[in-house]
């Protein structure tokens, strides 16, 4: 017999018997969840919030109509703000909407590894609707053999359509492949600008809904949630929406403090921090308990450990992690703990990119060099240079690979290149991974749903790690893909580098793209035009000025059969509308408009590749002599890093 | 969106008002920058000197800047401020730190204890802070007190740890050894427990089988020792397991290289303690 208790670890019990009234419907009365908290082998919490009273419980049952277990509520932790909170044996909310309730329910006495559906009701009255999305499955009995796939995401909490797109693209993707998460990490800033109660409604619980509901969301802090919320007294907003554990209770070594805690799943082991606030000297109690809580992590039960928190170690995307106080202390003081413990995998955010490195140990130094600190400095892909490997178990310093993951929504920025990564990708995304007993996969996945990267880390057989003296390099060039220039051997009509007329700073008249349209006061140059990655011939002052850039130029066309042949060769950062003598033709990463009223403009790498686009089916804007060819390039945003707009024009010769 | 310094700095340009003030001081001192934490929390509370919050965030930032003394006098001053338990027990711990940090351990312990009043409950932190102003008092059987009152509302690995070391220095040899023969078997790097082992068999004059473990507690910490970037409490030990074993000269010289990777007193001061001891 399943018995649920309702339980908090600063409640006693608290018994609600008196009932106020149902609501008209059921979806009127949940203001937020419910979701998935704190899940264990056998137990899990579920937490929603209401603004009048029910007579709160859960049932659950092997199919949605089917929740044949009621629960016998005698315990039920009831939490409400300071001024209305009456039990002195809960924590008040910090600073939740009036009226608000918020109910968090432990079930307990569940089985391993097993799939239940759940329900909330008040009373008899159902509140959550019968469907397969109010689920959860228990954790696999500790140390067993278990696939486990796991979502990452950081810094996130915008509210706007690009954290929407990153989350979509993750439900098309397990839809497509039929995949169910087994948890979600969040690397902090997940409710921007402070981490406010309703910053965190509206930027998280109300976006993550419908992943929320059947997926448990272990967070880590981030310095945006740091505002409101205070790591050391464990009150603020963001400690009254998780559950997190304190007492070892999903594995792990106690900590007694919410904001950093451990917990395993099958055979693996995560260990999450607060890097924001709380001491991060190698003596502070967080250091001595990471050291505890390591130590007791044994081989026999465990084949990974994933470390996870905000402030990167390594980073040159929006924050300088040779610059930064709380990242520099994370690298000297924290990743030597995890690296003689044998960590394969941390995982980070607060820098708007994704950053990918190389499988690297003892990198501690202040600035970050990379020299002798790479055990391997290919990309890590089995298809590629292929998949990392470490010896089987968790032996220390035989490498860590460090993934930054903040570009889970907010607007993203490049700084430079940290000298340890492998992959920096400016564009809105998150990561993914997959461990299968002794492989472990990372891909990530970007907000249009396309795999821009991934790598394996192998535990196959034993390997006698050796630092490379002088590893790879990146820069803008090398750090991903390789540029290909497919258009080797055509002829060009208009070659790289040509000359065009441009003109920034402004909009154009309408009439700009129009074949007889006066560009004496335009100027010349030579393309690439923008800034930014050291690819463009033409650099402009665009940056922290405008974000469009119009470019123009002439060409001559034999007969209008080449037409039918001719291709657009283009790098471009990041979007960009084409026109040929003053029609448009086609556009790139331009969701709206054009010149001032152009929009939805998408994030987009150059990565020193061109692309190619066939102007074949746009014969009939082509005249037989000459013709005018136009482009408008937008960037992303006027403060990107970076901006190229770099066109040619190929005729296809076979 | 912006960087919150950015964000902040733009606002505070706008208009700076003291709240914006606070919220750049507490980014600054997150970064480590203090002279502009300082700057800006000075001028914060300057306007409002009787916001609580304010004025512990200035004692926290006094005490992170070796300022005892100031930190002392406002965190006298935040006393009146506060209006319940849980603030005055906040309160009396930075007074107790504050002392502490001048070296006043025995005002200390008294505000130690005043927190608690306060706040039976407590925090890990304060029991581990309470445990060692106790500990450079020799107050031994306090310390051993104040530790499982921690254990039983925290059930934590450090509280545990520190009841271990406090029951050996208080020569209750049998119960620490109870409790630590039954963590070593659940522990993958058994050195720091094999030290506190040796230290209870030294104190019942078994050297044969202290010295075999703190010889396996060498193997072990050397296998996961960076000479270049050392952990330093893996330095400590290896400075401890000298001093168990009587090499002084290697004590010192793992007393220096703390020192020269900017250890905390704490841990220097007291293993210098026990070389003079020698």
């Amino acid at each position: 017999m399943i018995t649920h208790l309702f339980t908090h670890k600063f409640a006693t019990t608290l018994c609600i018997s008196v009932l106020l009234g149902h609501f008209s419907t059921a979806a009127e009365c949940i203001k937020r969840g419910p979701y998935l908290q704190l899940s264990t082998d056998t137990s899990v919490h579920v937490v929603w919030r209401t603004t009048e009273i029910i007579k709160p419980s859960v049932r659950i049952g092997s199919h949605p109509n089917k929740l044949s277990s009621a629960c016998s509520c005698k315990q039920i932790v009831v939490r409400r703000n300071k001024a209305q909170h009456k039990s002195p044996h809960a924590l008040p909310l910090f600073n939740a909407p009036e009226g608000t309730y918020q109910y968090e329910a432990k079930i307990s006495g569940l089985k391993p590894d097993t799939r239940y559906y759940y329900a909330v009701y008040d009373g008899d009255n159902r509140l959550t609707p019968a469907e397969t999305g109010f689920t959860f499955r228990t954790h696999p009995k500790p140390g067993t053999k278990r696939d486990t796939y796991i979502w990452v995401v950081g810094d996130s909490g915008t509210g706007n359509p690009s954290q929407k797109q990153v989350h979509q693209a993750l439900i098309n993707h397990n839809k497509k492949h039929k995949l169910t998460l087994d948890m979600y990490l969040h690397v902090g800033d997940m409710a921007y600008g402070s981490g406010k109660d309703k910053e965190f409604q509206k930027k998280f619980f109300e976006i993550y809904q419908p992943t929320l509901r059947n997926t448990v969301c272990w967070p880590s802090m981030g310095n945006h949630e740091g505002r409101t919320s205070r790591g050391k007294s464990g009150v603020g907003p963001y400690y009254d929406a998780y559950i997190t554990p304190t007492k070892g209770e999903a594995g792990g070594v106690p900590t007694g403090n919410e904001s950093y805690y451990s917990f395993d799943f099958g055979r693996t082991h995560f260990v999450v921090l607060n890097s924001h606030d709380l001491d991060r000297q190698p003596t502070a109690t967080m250091a001595k308990w990471l050291r505890e809580d390591l130590a007791k992590t044994s081989p026999t039960r465990i084949d990974w450990i994933i470390a996870y928190w905000h402030h990167p170690p390594y980073t040159k995307g929006s924050h300088d992690s040779d610059k930064e106080q709380q990242l520099i202390e994370m690298r000297e003081h924290i990743m030597p703990i995890l690296e003689s413990n044998g960590v394969d995998l941390v995982l980070t955010g607060h820098s708007h990119i994704y950053e990918r490195s190389m499988l690297m140990d003892g990198a501690y130094d202040t600035p970050t060099v990379a020299e002798n600190k790479i055990l391997d400095d290919g990309d890590g892909d089995e298809k590629g240079d292929g998949a990392y490997q470490k010896s089987p178990g968790l032996k220390p310093n035989q490498g860590t690979v460090q993934i930054v993951t903040g570009h889970g929504g907010t607007g993203l920025r490049r700084k430079g290149y940290s000298p340890v990564m492998r992959r920096s990708l400016v564009e809105h995304g998150s990561t993914l991974i997959n461990i299968k007993g002794n492989e472990l996969l990372v891909t990530m996945l970007n907000k249009n749903g396309e795999i821009k990267d991934k790598f394996q880390i192998h535990k196959k057989k034993t390997v006698k790690p050796t630092r490379i003296a002088e590893p790879w390099k990146p820069n803008a060039k090398t750090n991903t893909p390789k540029a290909v220039d497919k258009t080797k051997g055509a002829k060009y009509i208009i070659p790289k580098k040509a000359e065009w007329q441009y003109h920034t700073g402004s909009f154009p008249s309408p009439a700009w793209t129009e074949p007889n349209f006066d560009t004496s006061a335009w100027k010349t140059g030579k393309a690439g035009f923008g800034y930014g990655d050291d690819d463009d011939t033409t650099e402009l002052k665009m940056k922290n000025k405008f974000a469009s850039l119009y470019i123009r130029r002439n060409f001559d066309l034999t007969n209008l059969a080449e037409a039918r042949k001719l291709l657009l060769s283009i790098s471009y950062d990041d979007a960009f509308i084409m026109y040929i003598n003053g029609k448009e033709a086609f556009r790139k990463g331009v969701g709206k408009g054009n010149g001032k009223t152009a929009g939805d403009i998408s994030s987009h790498e150059a990565n020193g590749n061109f692309e190619l686009f066939e102007l074949g089916s746009f014969t009939e804007l082509f005249n037989t002599g000459k013709n005018t060819i136009a482009i408008e390039g937008h960037n992303h945003s006027p403060n990107s890093s970076d901006f190229t707009i770099h066109p040619s024009l190929v005729l296809q010769v076979k | 969106m912006r960087h919150s310094l950015e964000e902040l700095n733009e606002h505070i340009l706008e208009k700076p008002t003291p709240e914006l003030l606070f919220q750049r001081a507490q980014t600054y001192r997150a970064m480590g920058n203090l002279n502009n934490a300082f700057k800006d929390l000075v001028s914060a509370t300057a306007a409002k000197p009787n916001n609580l919050a304010w004025q512990v965030e200035l004692c926290r930032l006094e005490l992170a800047s070796h300022h005892p003394e100031k930190a002392l006098q406002i965190a006298n001053f935040a006393l009146k401020l506060a209006k319940d338990r849980l603030d005055r027990a906040e309160t009396h711990i930075l007074r107790a730190q504050a002392y502490q940090a001048s070296g006043k351990d025995k005002p200390a312990l008294h505000a130690y204890q005043l927190a608690f009043k306060e706040s039976p409950a407590g925090k890990i932190d304060w029991f581990l802070m309470r445990s060692e102003c106790q500990r450079l008092l020799g107050r031994h059987d306090e310390q051993i007190r104040g530790l499982r009152s921690g254990l039983k509302q925290f059930p934590d690995s450090i509280l545990k740890a520190q009841l271990v070391e406090a029951l050996i220095d208080g020569k209750k040899n049998l119960e620490a050894l109870k409790i630590i023969n039954n963590e070593l078997p659940t522990l993958r790097f058994k050195s720091v427990w094999l030290i506190k082992r040796a230290r209870a068999k030294i104190n019942q004059k078994d050297k044969t089988t202290a010295f075999e473990d703190l010889y396996t507690a060498l193997m072990e910490i050397n296998e996961r020792f960076n000479p270049d970037k050392p952990d330093p409490l893996l330095l400590a030990d290896k400075a401890k397991i000298s001093l168990l074993m009587g090499d002084m000269t290697a004590a010192r010289m793992h007393i220096e290289q703390l020192k020269k990777h900017n250890a905390p007193k704490w841990i220097t001061h007291r293993l210098e303690q026990e070389l003079a001891k020698k």
